[in-house]
């Protein structure tokens, strides 16, 4: 790998200024495709004091320790409080896709992402790549996952897909790649952050719903409508699940793994704004009118989180959810009467405590059919209606 | 590494584009807007004052230069510096270094070279223009980076035609001895060595371990963690630390109560502090709840600081203070009814407890606090002894707890309530401005953000490196106590995004380019930056935040006079006026401020010394061009020499000094030898005495009435105020006073106006300048009861195109507001005199 790259370094700094202008850069007729270019080299700090730690746990540093190309690359430390030291925990990183050499933020022809990663810290680490709009709150596409050994230089290919990035933000704006390290005491070096051009258009997918329909993840754009968010350490596992156990209608739902916690946490999962246009979520503003969703839990105990809806000028409204004690599904009635203008996100939050063993994570939960209503319908079984603003 | 496919078509323009890539450089370099010539020139060596900003990219004439030495004056524990430029001619200077040496005195005293830092000043380009006045566009120099890391970083190079300054400073050690220290130091410019002569004059004069002059500069971690790419308490606490090493506090670290209570006796304590200096203000972090503060929470923080002030026997209370970020700026954000609502929370919490402190009902809860939370176990009968010997004193120091709030006076205020202001730069725009907020109970200090040149702007990068430095004479000078900052480590750039477009947004940048990071003011947000890029485990500090921490220790020297005068009963405001009044007038410092700031500070500190022998002077004022003064002397100093001429020894001696030579001075000498000389100024010149109506040729403007009088043998003429005749006749009364083209011009120093005022009570005068081309207003003044002499310097900053051909000025007098004009008996003017 070293000595390919010694043979083209020479050619990548070219690239690097000629992408931009071309294929990359989304500023100029393009010419050939399959190319790529080296967004960060890790070899200065003119780009790299632009590299944005955002969950203050992290260190990151130029080294000439480790390299797999050019004199240097970028070392990253998972640094927890104090008191945490030695539990996992995770950081992440976010580099700009534009900056002091060019401007590479149209992501509509790019369809991989790959660094080079070094082990450092001897344990196991975790390392997360993906693409990202940060404004005020970074808004993140798909996170790829790779472990990472330690005491070599692997290079991690990450797909983009593009279909799902461009349902999630605008994908001929991405601000940064995202890097995120999860392990204990977890140290790596990375290097060499490349965009790898497509060799095709990618199909925009299209979102429509049913009647009064929300999410019922029935629909294939549906699998990546909610996303998971990191945080200081912890992040559930979603998926689309297909088991009418499972599903409260058709076959299919979100499953939610909250995973076991060793120190208290916080888990995050959103779900996106083209749901709120194509469900004309605005519209349903009068006292009658309800989000409805129901939930599988598998414990007895009550299980408590936060719904946020939030919009673009980051206005929100707080909701304190309790699906109640029981193991079942549950239906959950949100008032919509008092959301702010505008709503174009819902976010759940929920607290890992790990000195509370209902609490303490290692479950999966099941969410579906998420709809909207004008009147409070009849609901068999067990139903929360969530008190009103 | 894979997917090889490269576009070759492309590679043609490789060669262009690659210089375009080698022009990029790392954050730590100088990079201008020119380019290296890429030939060898040479260095031509010169210094300048530390108190000037010498732009990068501009050309100085020779007579601006001085000769290249390294020349400081400092008291013990304080820091002052000079500055070496090389500017390179002919080609670029490749790379340059400085060796400094241990300086000795003629007895062989050493000022060891450890005490002596030298950094290397970067730039960065103001582009645009916010503010008027200041330096105009360029490359500024700010950020301050140790030389060797410089060195270490390829940065000590200067490219054709730029200017490169090093920082030189010197820290004089508490226990330095009083002398001159001198030696060489030597400047390596492309491997040719320049011997500089350095010399450090240490005086006989200790700048105080302890702050008197408020701040709150907040450090948002969370922002200074994006550019150092980190985030840690120990990181935190070097921010803190490097801010209380500038005599400044953002706040105080620590978990828990108790670990905050643990920081605040560290970094209060000036034996204990790893600063120079003790922190000098102790804000509470307020909590709020409801629409108020959380006031068990305010009530628990007093009680354990309470705790503190009798284990330690410090009064930290005393200087203590809360801001309460949700009541920020109510004139912009409209939470009037917030904001007096928390006043009204907060003042009840605070007051309770003083209250309690001092009836002993809250004796259990500090007794409580002793043990728990600052950690001392001590004996009923001791705990109760030092609480009922301090409760008092510590109540009345509670009570003066502050809620600072950012704004200016306003009547949706609640006064009941609200006890401390911090007003914009505005609160000191106008004498009248600044006699209203005299006036009220409440403390003021200063609020900066957005400020803007000419107006002792701290942040502005286009502003007077005096400005931020001089903030505090005129904070001194006009009853200001303190300083609040907004942010010191904005390392974002807060505005649209620029992909995305979205509003009010914050992204990361490269810190040692972006001088813009909010509002448009190059500099607002950050005194600091990262350290990171350079390897170095905490913040780099700039130029203006070294100015900010002189102007504190100058704070100190003017607050310790007052206090040696005040001791004896004598006040030093009059003759520290003279000083004051070379240096700014309103807010804007004067034309030759530059200039004359070493003379004035000089002079500020041999005020000093002579207090502390024992000597003052006092009644200080001008009549007739002469100043009539006392000097006053105690024990057994004496006059020598007053003026030239031999003094037997006396308690106190009458001076008078005529102030019509072209330079004036006070001068004179004591038995110890110990020799004082200060500036009075330039020439002053009676140019028109206004002994009548008639004679004077003085008319009426606006709504008065004229006649002649005699005060105290001495003939003027009187001008009473009428009042409006209706809501619709606004402004003041003002009277006409002829003068001829030509007898001031804007270079003239300062003109005087003689006045006496009758009344109890202030006034003000306020001069417009009139001429051919119409008027144009020039600054007011306070008239005190008695007699006045009225001066307004600064006569730049009137708008002469406007006034083209001088043909008088007008004179309008005002009460304070609510006050009326028919309550007070008229003013009588004597005499209009300039100063060269």
């Amino acid at each position: 790998m070293k000595k390919l790259k010694k043979a083209i370094s020479l050619l990548l700094c070219s690239i690097s200024v000629l992408l931009p202008a071309c294929a990359l850069g989304g500023g100029g007729e393009q010419e050939e495709t399959g190319g790529y270019v080296t967004i960060e080299n890790f070899e200065s700090y003119t780009t790299v004091s632009r590299i944005h730690c955002d969950n203050k746990i992290g260190d990151g540093r130029i080294t000439k320790d480790y390299k797999s190309e050019g004199n240097s690359s970028f070392q990253i430390t998972v640094t927890p409080p104090q008191a945490t030291a030695g539990t996992l925990a995770s950081t992440f990183f976010y580099v700009p896709t534009y900056g002091n050499v060019g401007r590479y933020t149209d992501f509509s022809m790019i369809d991989e992402i790959s660094l080079d990663v070094y082990g450092v810290s001897g344990t196991d680490v975790t390392v997360g790549i993906a693409a990202a709009v940060k404004n005020k709150t970074a808004t993140t596409g798909p996170v790829q996952k790779y472990e990472v050994k330690s005491g070599e230089w692997t290079t991690i290919s990450c797909p983009v897909n593009r279909t799902v990035t461009s349902t999630m933000m605008n994908v001929k704006k991405i601000t940064d790649v995202m890097i995120s390290v999860a392990g204990r005491d977890a140290v790596v070096c990375v290097d060499n952050l490349q965009l790898h051009q497509a060799t095709a258009e990618y199909v925009p997918a299209t979102v429509t719903l049913d009647k009064g329909e929300f999410c019922d993840f029935e629909k294939a754009y549906q699998s990546f409508m909610v996303s998971a968010q990191e945080t200081n350490g912890y992040t559930p596992t979603l998926k689309i699940v297909t088991d009418p156990e499972k599903a409260t209608s058709g076959a299919r739902s979100l499953s939610i793994y909250s995973p076991e916690v060793e120190v208290g946490g916080y888990f995050y999962m959103a779900f996106d704004a083209q749901l709120f246009t194509a469900s004309k979520f605005d519209e349903y503003s009068s006292e009658t009118s309800y989000l409805l969703f129901d939930v599988y839990k598998p414990f007895e105990a009550n299980w408590k989180f936060t719904l946020r809806m939030l919009n673009a000028s980051n206005a929100y409204n707080n909701m304190a959810v309790r699906v109640p004690a029981g193991i079942g599904w549950h239906t959950i009635c949100v008032p919509l009467a008092n959301k702010v203008t505008k709503t174009n996100k819902i976010q759940f939050a929920w607290q890992a405590m790990s000195s509370f063993p209902n609490k303490k994570g290692g479950y999966e939960l099941f969410v579906d059919n998420m709809r909207l209503e004008r009147s409070l319908p009849e609901i068999d079984g067990s139903v929360y209606v969530v008190a009103k603003l | 590494m894979k997917k090889m496919k490269i576009p070759i078509a492309l590679l043609c323009s490789l060669t262009t584009l690659l210089s375009t890539v080698s022009c990029v450089v790392a954050p730590g370099n100088n990079s201008s807007s020119s380019s290296s010539s890429g030939k060898t020139g040479v260095a031509e060596l010169w210094t300048k004052e530390a108190h000037v900003k010498i732009l990068q990219d501009k050309d100085y004439e020779d007579s601006y230069r001085n000769p290249l030495k390294v020349d400081i004056s400092a008291c013990k524990n304080e820091y002052e510096a000079t500055q070496i430029l090389l500017t390179a001619v002919g080609g670029d200077v490749n790379e340059y270094d400085i060796e400094v040496s241990d300086l000795k005195t003629a007895d062989g005293k050493t000022f060891s070279k450890e005490n002596i830092s030298v950094y290397n000043q970067k730039y960065m380009e103001v582009s645009s223009l916010p503010h008027s006045g200041g330096l105009g566009l360029g490359w500024y120099p700010d950020a301050l980076l140790p030389l060797d890391v410089a060195v270490e970083h390829g940065e000590n190079r200067v490219e054709e035609g730029q200017n490169q300054g090093i920082y030189i400073e010197a820290y004089v050690p508490k226990d330095a001895e009083a002398g001159v220290y001198t030696g060489n130091f030597k400047l390596i410019v492309d491997g040719t060595q320049h011997n500089v002569p350095a010399t450090v004059t240490v005086y006989d004069y200790m700048v105080s371990e302890y702050n008197h002059f408020g701040s709150i500069f907040s450090t948002h971690m969370e922002r200074a963690n994006v550019g150092e790419m980190s985030s840690s308490s120990e990181l935190s606490k070097k921010y803190d630390e490097t801010l209380m090493e500038f005599r400044l506090v953002s706040g105080f670290g620590g978990v828990g109560l108790s670990g905050w209570i643990a920081e605040i006796r560290k970094y209060c304590d000036p034996e204990q502090t790893p600063c120079t200096s003790a922190a000098g203000t102790i804000p509470i972090k307020a909590v709020q709840k409801g629409k108020g503060i959380d006031e068990v929470d305010l009530r628990n923080k007093l009680v354990a600081l309470t705790a503190a002030c009798l284990v330690d026997g410090e009064n930290y209370l005393s200087i203590t203070d809360t801001r309460c970020g949700w009541i920020d700026e109510p004139h912009l954000n409209g939470t009037w009814d917030l904001v007096n609502s928390t006043s009204k929370s907060f003042n009840n919490a605070r007051d309770t407890f003083a209250a309690d402190l001092e009836s002993g009902d809250a004796k259990e809860e500090v007794k409580v606090a002793v043990e728990s939370v600052v950690g001392v176990e001590m004996s009923e009968e001791e705990f109760s002894a030092l609480y009922e010997e301090n409760k008092v004193k510590l109540a009345e120091s509670a009570r003066d707890v502050r809620n600072m709030i950012t704004s200016q006076l306003d009547d949706r205020f609640d006064y009941r309530y609200v006890d401390a202001f911090v007003g914009g730069r505005g609160i000191g725009s106008t004498a009248k401005v600044r006699s209203s907020y005299d006036d009220l109970e409440a403390d003021t200090w200063w609020y900066s953000c957005s400020g803007g040149a000419n107006k002792f702007a701290l942040e502005s990068f286009e502003a007077r490196l005096l400005e931020p430095r001089l903030v505090t004479w005129a904070s001194f000078d006009y009853n200001y106590k303190g300083e609040i900052f907004w942010e010191t480590v904005l390392y974002l750039k807060l505005g649209n995004h620029p992909i995305t477009g979205a509003h009010s947004v914050s992204y990361a940048i490269d810190c040692y380019k972006e001088a813009v990071r909010c509002a448009d003011d190059p500099g607002d947000g950050f005194f600091l930056y990262p350290g990171k890029p350079y390897g170095i485990d905490g913040p780099v500090t700039c130029l203006r935040l070294h100015a900010i921490r002189d102007g504190r220790e100058e704070y100190e020297m003017l607050y310790d006079l007052e206090q040696k005068y005040m001791e004896k009963g004598y006040s030093p405001r009059p003759i520290l006026n003279v000083l004051f009044e070379d240096l700014y007038c309103d807010m804007a410092l004067t034309a030759s401020a530059d200039e004359v700031f070493p003379q004035m500070r000089k002079t500020l500190i041999e005020l000093c010394m002579l207090a502390d022998k024992g000597v003052y002077i006092t009644d200080y004022e001008e009549f007739n061009t002469q100043a009539k003064l006392k000097v006053r002397t105690e024990g057994e100093t004496k006059l020598t020499k007053l003026n030239g001429e031999a003094k037997e020894a006396a308690a106190a001696y009458d001076v008078v000094c005529a102030l019509t030579g072209a330079k004036n001075s006070l001068s004179f000498e004591l038995a110890d030898g110990t020799k004082f000389e200060m500036s009075l100024g330039n020439k002053r010149t009676v140019v028109k005495s206004i002994t009548s109506v008639e004679e004077s040729g003085i008319s009426v403007a606006k709504r008065a009435e004229l006649s002649n009088n005699t005060v105290d043998g001495v003939s003027g003429v009187k001008v009473d105020l009428l009042p409006p005749a209706s809501v619709e006749d606004f402004g003041d009364s003002a009277v006409l006073i002829p003068l001829e083209a030509g007898t001031f011009t804007k270079n003239t120093t300062g003109i005087y106006l003689r006045v006496y005022n009758p009344n109890d009570q202030k006034m003000f005068a306020e001069i417009t300048l009139k001429g051919s081309g119409g008027a144009a207003l020039l600054g007011d003044q306070l008239i005190k009861p008695g007699w006045n002499t009225l001066r307004f310097g600064q006569l730049a900053k009137a708008n002469w195109k406007n006034v083209k051909n001088l043909s008088g000025i007008q004179v309008a007098f005002s009460v304070t507001e609510g006050q009326s004009v028919t309550d007070f008996d008229g003013v009588t003017l004597t005499q209009f005199i300039v100063e060269e």
